[in-house]
């Protein structure tokens, strides 16, 4: 597989890992960017493409999926652990 | 792109030719199948309805039947009834022949029964098919196409290939004009906000958000201690976080433009652009709604390998993942992990829209081919 990362949508702050990747690893999406993963992250979980701050927005698809639980650098897991729910029902 | 469909008599355009078969009632199932060997050229209707519940599911399965009869990608339709069901022949009948579609009838009860219903149901299904063969195409307008939205067998990429690129296509639809369908109530749930704020008027928006409130209870109340599976640990491993970002990854499908209408099941849409019908998030019933509804053709994205397709519509099945698209060849339509890689979106959008045309004027999708009709009514209650 030629690329390793895909963004759902330009205005993201996340983008989807498309294979098993390991700490220290570099990913590049077709769009051109080029980011080193922090952490290992698991294949189609989500990378942060840019710092997000403490309560600050995780956006896919354009849109706000959560609010961020730390602060996350770029290149680090998005998951559960670190993603407060916005706008759920339940 | 030029389409070609069937000008219908009460003003609709349909794409496919087809002459429909329908029991009333379940009792008359065996009839239908036997004159559907006889003719394998009709579509045959059966269903486990007609009889035996309440009136508020009498209702919606009369709804859901006539919707499907008079679709227009029928040309005609036989109904056959027992006799003392709820839902009789000559009532269906008539209801149909109402919205000028050539519809016949028989009641087996009246031609003395299973052997001579089946004889006569193939001699007036021979002219309603040799009726159909004399309707031609004639050009028509993307405005006037109703293309219904569904996902079934999903996987970590359905949500990042699959429905993306669906959600490209309903937009395209849109701007010219057309109809673009969201179903699945259950798969919206966590989203409201959003579906809310796309609403053309507060009072779709309203409708919406009550509408995706009520379905979280329903989930509560039957799924009880179950009611997390609605996202599971199986989505959450495969990078999910919530029950948002789940939900966003299906809603996708309907594209950005403004939601116009909010329908209940197995009703025909008033407005045109995106519109939401009320279903279960179980494909089967979901499609089956929407093509009462009217939906011409059905862009159905896949990451396990869903088969299904239906009687009267097309369906387009978009594989999420190579694996899969290579694995199901025979049941795959397009491969939409080639955005990924190969192709970006736009493209990936212009051949859906290119094959989406195709489908239309005539080429058979793979469910076509394999004729994987498959039909569920939805139902509310218990029979007795």
């Amino acid at each position: 597989m030629k690329y390793t990362l895909y963004l759902t949508h330009p205005e993201d702050n996340t983008g989807v890992v498309l294979k098993p990747t390991k700490k220290g690893e570099t990913l590049t999406s077709k769009t051109g960017l080029t980011l080193v993963a922090l952490d290992d992250i698991p294949e189609n979980n989500k990378v942060a493409t840019a710092d997000i701050k403490n309560g600050g927005p995780i956006m896919k698809y354009g849109e706000v999926i959560g609010t961020a639980g730390e602060d996350i650098k770029t290149g680090s897991w998005v998951h559960t652990h670190n993603i407060k729910p916005e706008g759920a029902a339940s | 792109m030029k389409l070609m469909g069937y000008r219908r008599e009460d003003g609709r355009v349909g794409f496919r030719n087809h002459v429909v078969v329908i029991s009333s009632v379940s009792c008359a199932n065996a009839v239908v199948d036997a004159v559907g060997r006889a003719l394998p050229d009709v579509k045959i209707i059966t269903h486990a309805e007609g009889c035996g519940r309440g009136p508020a599911d009498v209702a919606l399965t009369y709804r859901t039947m006539l919707g499907l009869c008079t679709h227009p990608n029928v040309a005609a339709v036989l109904v056959v009834g027992l006799g003392c069901e709820f839902i009789t022949a000559p009532v269906l009948a008539q209801g149909i022949a109402d919205q000028k579609k050539r519809v016949e009838h028989i009641v087996m009860q009246d031609v003395g029964g299973s052997a001579q219903a089946i004889q006569k149901g193939i001699e007036i299904t021979g002219d309603l098919l040799a009726y159909a063969g004399s309707l031609k195409r004639e050009e028509c307008g993307w405005d006037e196409v109703v293309l219904g939205l569904e996902c079934g067998g999903s996987d970590a990429l359905s949500g990042i290939t699959a429905n993306p690129l669906v959600g490209g296509v309903s937009d395209r639809v849109v701007e010219q004009g057309g109809t673009a369908m969201l179903s699945e109530t259950t798969e919206m749930i966590g989203t409201a906000h959003i579906l809310a704020r796309r609403s053309a008027t507060h009072e779709i928006a309203e409708q919406i958000e009550n509408l995706i409130e009520q379905q979280n209870r329903k989930v509560h109340d039957s799924l009880g201690d179950m009611a997390h599976m609605v996202i599971s640990p199986g989505n959450v491993e495969g990078g999910l976080s919530n029950i948002v970002e789940k939900s966003l990854g299906c809603i996708v499908k309907g594209g950005t433009t403004p939601l116009n209408e909010v329908l209940e099941y197995a009703c025909r849409p008033t407005k045109k652009g995106f519109v939401v019908m009320d279903t279960p998030g179980s494909d089967i019933f979901s499609i089956t709604g929407m093509s009462a509804g009217g939906t011409h053709a059905i862009l159905f994205t896949t990451g396990r390998g869903s088969c299904t397709g239906f009687p009267t519509v097309p369906v387009i099945k978009v594989a999420s993942n190579t694996t899969l698209y290579e694995r199901m060849t025979g049941d795959m339509d397009y491969n939409a992990a080639r955005i990924l890689e190969e192709i970006s979106m736009e493209e990936a959008t212009d051949e859906m829209m290119q094959m989406l045309a195709g489908v239309l004027c005539g080429e058979p999708t793979k469910a076509e081919i394999n004729r994987q009709d498959i039909l569920s009514i939805m139902t509310m209650t218990e029979p007795f």
